[in-house]
C-alpha cells in the first residue's frame, strides 16, 4: 500500500498543478514545492525499509497465450535510494525552475511531477513490461519539457531524443514479449528462474542484446550518445538535472535490476563488450568535455564519462562494484544535477550559454560560486565528498579484475575530470566579467535552500557512505554471476595464502 | 422457389456484392458510393436468407432474423448518410470523393 | 588515559575556523570592507594556536605513558612493550565487499613531530598574514582558506592509514589550488592553480594506483592501515614471499607508482613544473604550503611507509636519482631567476631534492631532520621576502631592490638568518641536517651522489648569496617612487620573523650529531623508520670522520658565497638590465613544461580534437544516413496512404482478398 502512495502521488501532484493558478507563479511555486517535499517525506523513507513488495495482482492476461501480466510494486535499497535522490531533486528542480518556465510554472510542474511519477513507476516495477511501460512513458514529459522550455535548438533536440530513446528500447519490447510467451509470465522473480529453461541459448543472447540496448541507449554509452549532449544542452536546465540525475541512472539500474539477474550467463560471457564500451565511454566522453564551448555541453559529456565508468565497474561482477556503482548513482545524481541546476541559474544571468560569457561570479556571487565549486568537486571525486568514495571503489574493481593498465586507462578520468571541471570552474567564477553587469546578483534564499540538501548529502555520503554501500550489497550479491578470474587472485597465489 | 439451389443463390449474391463493391471503388459521386453500400447489404441479406433456408428447425429463425435487422439498420444508415450527404454537398458544393482528402468542415 | 580521544580535535579546531570565517566572509560578501580583520584574523590564529598546544600536551603525554611503562618494566622486572602511538579509530569509513576501511587517526613519534612544526609554523605564518592581507578585500576568505588547508594537512599527518592520508593529500591539493588562484580576478593565477591541481592529480592517480598494488601484495584481509602495513613487512613469515620475483616485480611497481604520488606533491622530476607557477599566491600561502608543509608530505609519506620502500631497492635507487638530479636543476635554474619568490621556489624544489635523496638512500629520519629544519629556513626565507614584497607595495622584480638592508633591518635580520641557516654555515639549522645527511648520502649512496650533492651545496651558497646581495648588499636599484613608502612590516609580520629566524638558527639542535644529548629528533622516530633503516645495509662502513665530512660541507658553502660574491663584482647577474627572462634561462626553467606538453597536454588536445572535429560528426552523419533511409522508406510507403478514398478501400479489398486466400490455402496448418 505504502508503494503505491509513492507511486501515486507524483501523479496526483501533477494533476493537481493544473488546477492552480496560472499567472500567480509564486504561489504556483510554493504549491509544488509543497508538493514534492510531501512526496520526498513519503519516499524518502523506503530507505530505511529494507526489501518490500505490494501484494502481486495479475494485471491483465493476454488472451489466447495466457501470459499473465502482474501489477507489481517492488522496493529494494536499489530501488529506494535512487527514489530518494529523485525525490531530493525534485524540489531543487522546481525551486530553479522559476528563472527558467516564467509564466508557465504550473505546466512545468506538472511536467516535472509527471516524470517523477513515471520515473518511480520504473524503479518499482516488478514486472517486466510494467517496467517497460513506464520507461517509455517517462520520455513523454521530458520530451514535452524540452519541446516547450528548452532553448533555440529545443524541437530538434526533443525529437532526436525521442526517437534515439524510442529505436533504442522497441527491441527491448519485442524482447520482453519473446519473454512473457516462453515463461508464461512477465513478473521479474518468476522470468529469473525459469529463463534458462524455457528459452535456449541462442535466442537468450539475442534478447539478452535487445534488453541491453535500450539501457546503452539510455545511459548512454559512446556510438549512442549523440542525442545526449543536445538534450541536455537545450532542455530547461530543471529538467537536464533531472535527466542526468535519475533517467540516466535508470539506465544502470536497468543493468542491476534486470539485465545482470536475467543473463547472468549471457552477462558474464559478454561481460569484456560492457567494460570495453563503458572504458571508452569515460575517455571519449572526458576528451569531448575538453572540447565543448557550451556550458551545459561541457557538463553532458562530463556525465557521459562519469556514467561510464560505472558501466564498466558493473561488468566486473565485483561486490565493491555493485554499492560503488550505486553510490556513483547517488553522487553523481546530486552533484550533476547541482551543476545543471546552477548553470540553468548562471545562463538566465548572462543570457548566453557559451563558456566565454561569464566570468567572475566568485566575486559578483559568491553564494553561487560556493556552491557551484562544492559540486565541481564533489564530480571531480574530491575525497571528503560521496564521489571520490564510488570513484575510489569503481577503480578498485576494475583494478582486481582487470589488472593494473587497465585501472590506469579508467583512472585517467581522474585527471581528465579534474581538466574539464576546473576550466569551467574558471570561465564561471574567476577572471574578469565578459559582459558587464551594473547590480550583483545571487541566488535567492529558495534556490540555496533547494540545492543545500544536495551539497550537505555530497559531503555526508563522502565521509559515511556505508548506508547505500550496504544497500547495495545486500539486495545484489545474490544476484551476481560469477567474476571472471582476478589479478588478485594470482598474487594472492604467489603469496602463498 | 424451392426449385433455386444455394449455390445459384451465393452467386447471385456475389455477383450483388460485387456489383455493390464495384460501384463504391469506381464511382466518384458519393451518391452513387452510397447506393453501391445498399446494394453490398442486400446482397449480405440475400445470402443469409439462402442459408436459413436449407437449415431447419430454430436456426433458421436467426438466418430470417438478421436481414431484417439488417435492414432496419440499412434504413437507419440511408437516412443518416443522406442527411450527411446533403451537409457535405452544402458546404463544399461537390460530390466528388477525391475532393474529400481533409476531414475538416 | 584518554588522551587519545583528543586527537580528532586536532584537524577539527582549524576546520571550525574554516566554518566560521568562511561564514563571516560569505555573510558580509555585500558589504564595503569584509568582516572585521581583528576577529576574522583572531579567529584564524586562535584554532591553530589551540591545535598546536593540543599537539605539545600530546607529545608529552606519549612520552609519560612511555616512561610510565619504562618504569614498571623497571620496578617490575617486566619487558611490556612500549606504547609507541596514541590510536583513534573513529568510525567504519568504507566498508563493502571484502574491503573494510576505518575512518581514524593515529599519532606517533613522526607524526608527532611533523604536527609540531605544522601546526607551530602554521600558526605562526597565520599571524604573520593578518599583516600581510590587512589590505585585502577578501581577508577572511583567506583566513578562510589557510585554516582548511592546515586541516587537511594534519588530517594528512595524523591518518591511521594511506586512504585518509589521501584524504587530506587531495585537500591540501584542493587548499593551495584556492590558495594559488587567490586573487582570482587575473587569469595567470587561475592558470597557475589550475596547472597545480592537474600536475598534483597525476601524481595522484599514480598515489591510488601504487596503493592499489600494495592492497593486492598485502591481501585483501590485512586492513590497510599504517600500522598493519609495517607489521606485515616487518613480520619475517612474508620475508620469502617478498623475495620471490612475481611480488619484488608487484612490489616495485607499486613503490614506483606511490613515488609517483610523492613526486607530484614534492615538484620533483617529472612533476616540478608546478611549483614555480604556483608562486603566483600570496606569499604567506608560498612560506605555508609551498615551502614547510604541504610540498614535504612526499618525504613524510616515504618515511610513514618506510618498511615497504626497503624492500623495493630498486625504487630506492630511482628515490636517490630523482632527488639528486631534481637537487642540482633546480639549483641550476634558481640561479638564473629574477624574481624573488622563483628562486625561493627553485631553492625549495633543490632542496626536497636533498630530502629525497636522503630518502633514497635509506636515512629516512636525517631526510625529515632535513624537512624539519628547512621548514623553519625556508618559512623564515619567504616570510622576509614577503615582508620585503610588501615593502616595495607589491615588486618583486630582484633587479629592481638593492640596499634594503638598512631600511629594513628585522626583515634583513631574519632573511639573513634564514642565508645563514641555508647555506650550512656552521651550526645553523642547515648546517646540522645538510651535513647529516651529506655524510648519510656518502656512506650508504656512493660517491656519485655525494658529489652531486656537494655541488648543489655549493649551488645553493651561490644562489642564495646571489639573492641577498641582490636584495640587500647591493646599491639601490628600487624606483624612486617606491622608495619613499619603504617601511618596515608591521608587528604581526615581525614576531613571526623574529621567532622562525632564531629557530633557523637553532632548530639543528634537536639532532646535533655532534654534541652528545642533542639527539631528540631520531629519538621520536626510531620506532617508525628505525626497522627499514637496519635492513638498508651501507655502501661503505667505514666512512671518513663526521668532522671532517663536515668540514668539507662548510668549506663548499663558504666557497659558494665567495664565488657568489666574486660573480657581483664580475657583474655577472646583470641586475641592471631590464630584459624578461630569454633564451637559456627561461628555456632552462621551461624543460620540463616542454616535456609535460608533449607527453600530456598535446595527445589530450589533438586526440579530443579528433573526437570533436571528426568523429561527431561522422557518427551523426551516420545517424543522419539511417534517417534518410527511413524517410525514404517512408517515401515509399507514403504512395499506399494516398488521401483518396477509392484507392484507400482498393488496398483493403486488396488486403482481405490475399487474407482470404491465404486462410484458404493455409487453413489446414493453423487449425
Amino acid at each position: 500500500m505504502n508503494l503505491h502512495l509513492v507511486l501515486f502521488a507524483p501523479f496526483l501532484a501533477s494533476a493537481l498543478c493544473l488546477f492552480l493558478s496560472s499567472t500567480d507563479s509564486k504561489s504556483v511555486l510554493r504549491t509544488a514545492l509543497v508538493f514534492a517535499c510531501a512526496i520526498a517525506g513519503l519516499s524518502i523513507p523506503l530507505v530505511g525499509s529494507g526489501t518490500i513488495a505490494t501484494v502481486s495482482h495479475t494485471w491483465f492476461s493476454v488472451p489466447v497465450v495466457g501470459t499473465e501480466i502482474k501489477w507489481l510494486l517492488t522496493s529494494d535499497g536499489l530501488s529506494a535510494w535512487l527514489i530518494a535522490l529523485l525525490a531530493v531533486l525534485v524540489p531543487a528542480a522546481l525551486g530553479l525552475a522559476p528563472r527558467i518556465a516564467g509564466e508557465r510554472l504550473r505546466e512545468f510542474a506538472a511536467l516535472v511531477f509527471l516524470m517523477q511519477g513515471f520515473m518511480t513507476g520504473a524503479l518499482l516495477s516488478g514486472d517486466l513490461l510494467l517496467f517497460y511501460g513506464f520507461f517509455e512513458a517517462m520520455l513523454i514529459p521530458a520530451a514535452v519539457l524540452i519541446a516547450l522550455f528548452g532553448g533555440r535548438d529545443r524541437r530538434k533536440a526533443s525529437l532526436f531524443f525521442l526517437i534515439f530513446s524510442l529505436v533504442g528500447s522497441a527491441p527491448m519490447f519485442f524482447a520482453i514479449w519473446w519473454i512473457g510467451l516462453s515463461c508464461q509470465t512477465t513478473e521479474l522473480s518468476v522470468v529469473v528462474e525459469r529463463i534458462t529453461t524455457q528459452t535456449d541459448p541462442t535466442v537468450r543472447a539475442v534478447l539478452f542484446w535487445a534488453i541491453a540496448l535500450a539501457f546503452l541507449v539510455k545511459l548512454p554509452v559512446v556510438p549512442l550518445h549523440l542525442w545526449q549532449a543536445d538534450a541536455y544542452s537545450e532542455g530547461p536546465a530543471p529538467s537536464s538535472a533531472l535527466l542526468t540525475g535519475v533517467m540516466a541512472k535508470i539506465g544502470l539500474f536497468g543493468f542491476m535490476r534486470i539485465l545482470i539477474p536475467l543473463f547472468r550467463i549471457e552477462s558474464a560471457q559478454y561481460a569484456g563488450v560492457f567494460v570495453a564500451l563503458g572504458l571508452v565511454t569515460v575517455l571519449v566522453g572526458a576528451l569531448l568535455a575538453l572540447q565543448q564551448t557550451s556550458l551545459r555541453r561541457v557538463l553532458a559529456f562530463s556525465s557521459l564519462s562519469h556514467l561510464g565508468l560505472g558501466l564498466a565497474a558493473l561488468f566486473t561482477f565485483r561486490p565493491e562494484a555493485t554499492s560503488g556503482v550505486l553510490l556513483l548513482m547517488v553522487a553523481h545524481g546530486l552533484s550533476a544535477a547541482a551543476l545543471f541546476l546552477l548553470a540553468g541559474v548562471a545562463e538566465t544571468w548572462s543570457k548566453s550559454s557559451h563558456i566565454d560569457d561569464f566570468g567572475a561570479l566568485a566575486s559578483r556571487s559568491p553564494l553561487f560560486a560556493v556552491f557551484f565549486t562544492v559540486a565541481a568537486l564533489a564530480s571531480v571525486g574530491l575525497p571528503g565528498t560521496a564521489g571520490f568514495v564510488a570513484e575510489f571503489l569503481l577503480l578498485v574493481s576494475i583494478f582486481k579484475v582487470y589488472g593494473l593498465w587497465i585501472a590506469i586507462l579508467a583512472g585517467l578520468t581522474v585527471i581528465l575530470s579534474a581538466a574539464y571541471t576546473l576550466r569551467l570552474v574558471q570561465k564561471l567564477l574567476y577572471g574578469s566579467p565578459a559582459l558587464p553587469s551594473p547590480q550583483p546578483v545571487d541566488l535567492t534564499a529558495t534556490e540555496s535552500l533547494a540545492l543545500l540538501p544536495i551539497l550537505v548529502a555530497l559531503v555526508v555520503f563522502g565521509f559515511y557512505p556505508n548506508p547505500i554501500l550496504k544497500a547495495a550489497r545486500a539486495d545484489l550479491l545474490t544476484s551476481l554471476p560469477v567474476a571472471p578470474v582476478t589479478a588478485t587472485q594470482d598474487a594472492a597465489h604467489v603469496v602463498g595464502r | 422457389m424451392d426449385s433455386i439451389p444455394l449455390f445459384q443463390l451465393q452467386i447471385l449474391s456475389a455477383i450483388l456484392f460485387a456489383i455493390g463493391f464495384g460501384t463504391v471503388l469506381i464511382r466518384r459521386n458519393l451518391f452513387f458510393v452510397l447506393m453501391g453500400v445498399e446494394l453490398m447489404l442486400n446482397a449480405a441479406n440475400l445470402s443469409f436468407l439462402a442459408w436459413s433456408r436449407v437449415q431447419s428447425g430454430a436456426s433458421t429463425l436467426e438466418g430470417q432474423v438478421a436481414p431484417l435487422f439488417s435492414i432496419a439498420i440499412a434504413a437507419a444508415e440511408a437516412c443518416v448518410g443522406l442527411a450527411m450527404l446533403l451537409a457535405v454537398f452544402r458546404s463544399r458544393e461537390s460530390l466528388d470523393t477525391d475532393a474529400f482528402s481533409r476531414m475538416k468542415g | 588515559m584518554g588522551m587519545e580521544n583528543l586527537l580528532w580535535l586536532i584537524p577539527a579546531l582549524p576546520v571550525l575556523g574554516f566554518l566560521i570565517n568562511g561564514s563571516l566572509s560569505l555573510a558580509s560578501a555585500r558589504t564595503h570592507n569584509g568582516p572585521s580583520r581583528g576577529l576574522s584574523g583572531f579567529l584564524a590564529v586562535l584554532f591553530p594556536l589551540i591545535a598546536f598546544l593540543l599537539v605539545l600536551k600530546l607529545h608529552f603525554g606519549l612520552h609519560d605513558a612511555q616512561e610510565v611503562v619504562r618504569a614498571q618494566n623497571q620496578n617490575l622486572g617486566l619487558h611490556l612493550a612500549l606504547p609507541q602511538s596514541f590510536t583513534q579509530p573513529l568510525w567504519s569509513w568504507i566498508a563493502t565487499g571484502d574491503i573494510n576501511l576505518s575512518f581514524g587517526f593515529a599519532f606517533d613519534g613522526l607524526t608527532s613531530v611533523m604536527l609540531l612544526f605544522i601546526t607551530g609554523i602554521g600558526t605562526l605564518i597565520h599571524l604573520y598574514s593578518i599583516g600581510y592581507m590587512a589590505h585585502d578585500r577578501g581577508f577572511a576568505r583567506f583566513m578562510a582558506y589557510m585554516n582548511l588547508f592546515l586541516a587537511n594537512m594534519i588530517v594528512l599527518v595524523l591518518g591511521n592509514g594511506p586512504i585518509v592520508t589521501f584524504l587530506g593529500w587531495e585537500g591540501v591539493g584542493l587548499c593551495s589550488y584556492l590558495l594559488i588562484g587567490f586573487w582570482h580576478h587575473e587569469t595567470a593565477n587561475n592558470d597557475a592553480a589550475r596547472k597545480a591541481f592537474l600536475v598534483n592529480r597525476v601524481g595522484d592517480l599514480g598515489f591510488l594506483m601504487g596503493l592499489f598494488l600494495l592492497w593486492q601484495i598485502l591481501g585483501p584481509s590485512t586492513p590497510l592501515t599504517y600500522q598493519a602495513i609495517a607489521e606485515w613487512f616487518r613480520d619475517p613469515a612474508h620475508s620469502a614471499a617478498l623475495a620471490s620475483g612475481v611480488v619484488a616485480a608487484l612490489l616495485t611497481t607499486s613503490t614506483l607508482l606511490l613515488f609517483l604520488g610523492c613526486t607530484g606533491k614534492s615538484a620533483q622530476i617529472p612533476l616540478l613544473t608546478w611549483l614555480p607557477d604556483a608562486m603566483a599566491g600570496p606569499t604567506p600561502v608560498s612560506a605555508l604550503i609551498h615551502a614547510a608543509t604541504m610540498v614535504t608530505s612526499g618525504v613524510f609519506l616515504l618515511a610513514r611507509m618506510s618498511d615497504v620502500f626497503v624492500h623495493a631497492p630498486l625504487t630506492m635507487q630511482v628515490i636517490a636519482w630523482i632527488g639528486a638530479a631534481t637537487a642540482a636543476w633546480a639549483a641550476v635554474t634558481g640561479f638564473v631567476q629574477t624574481d624573488i619568490k622563483k628562486v625561493l621556489a627553485y631553492s625549495t624544489i633543490s632542496q626536497l631534492g636533498f630530502m629525497f635523496l636522503a630518502v633514497g638512500v635509506g636515512a629516512f629520519d636525517s631526510g625529515l631532520f632535513h624537512v624539519f629544519t628547512h621548514a623553519f629556513f625556508k618559512a623564515v626565507l619567504f616570510l622576509g621576502a614577503g615582508s620585503v614584497i610588501h615593502a616595495l607595495g607589491g615588486e618583486q622584480d630582484l633587479r629592481k631592490m638593492g640596499g634594503l638592508a638598512k631600511k629594513l633591518p628585522i626583515t634583513f635580520a631574519a632573511m639573513f638568518a634564514g642565508w645563514y641557516a641555508i647555506t650550512g654555515l656552521p651550526f645553523g639549522a642547515g648546517f646540522w641536517s645538510k651535513d647529516l645527511l651529506l655524510e648519510k648520502v656518502l656512506l650508504q649512496g656512493g660517491t656519485a651522489l655525494y658529489a652531486i650533492a656537494l655541488g648543489t651545496a655549493i649551488l645553493t651558497a651561490i644562489y642564495m648569496t646571489r639573492m641577498m646581495i641582490l636584495t640587500f648588499w647591493s646599491p639601490s636599484r628600487v624606483e624612486h617612487a617606491v622608495e619613499h613608502h619603504v617601511h618596515e612590516a608591521p608587528l604581526t609580520m615581525q614576531v613571526p620573523l623574529w621567532i622562525l629566524g632564531i629557530g633557523s638558527l637553532v632548530a639543528g639542535f634537536a639532532w646535533a650529531g655532534m654534541i652528545p644529548g642533542c639527539s631528540w629528533f631520531p629519538a621520536q622516530l626510531a620506532s617508525i623508520v628505525g626497522p627499514a633503516q637496519a635492513l638498508f645495509v651501507p655502501v661503505e662502513h667505514e666512512g671518513p670522520s663526521a668532522i671532517l665530512l663536515a668540514g668539507v660541507g662548510v668549506t663548499a658553502s663558504l666557497l659558494g658565497i665567495a664565488l657568489s660574491f666574486g660573480l657581483f663584482r664580475r657583474g655577472a647577474f646583470r641586475e641592471k638590465s631590464q630584459a624578461p627572462l630569454s633564451g637559456f634561462a627561461k628555456g632552462w626553467t621551461l624543460a620540463f613544461d616542454t616535456i609535460h606538453a608533449v607527453v600530456g597536454i598535446w595527445p589530450v588536445r589533438i586526440s579530443s580534437w579528433i573526437l570533436e572535429k571528426i568523429c561527431q560528426p561522422l557518427l551523426s552523419g551516420l545517424v543522419r544516413l539511417f534517417a534518410y533511409i527511413v524517410s525514404l522508406v517512408g517515401l515509399a510507403t507514403q504512395w499506399f496512404q494516398r488521401p483518396r478514398l477509392r484507392v484507400n478501400l482498393s488496398m483493403s479489398a486488396l488486403g482481405l482478398v490475399l487474407i482470404l486466400i491465404f486462410l484458404i490455402f493455409h487453413a489446414r496448418t493453423l487449425l
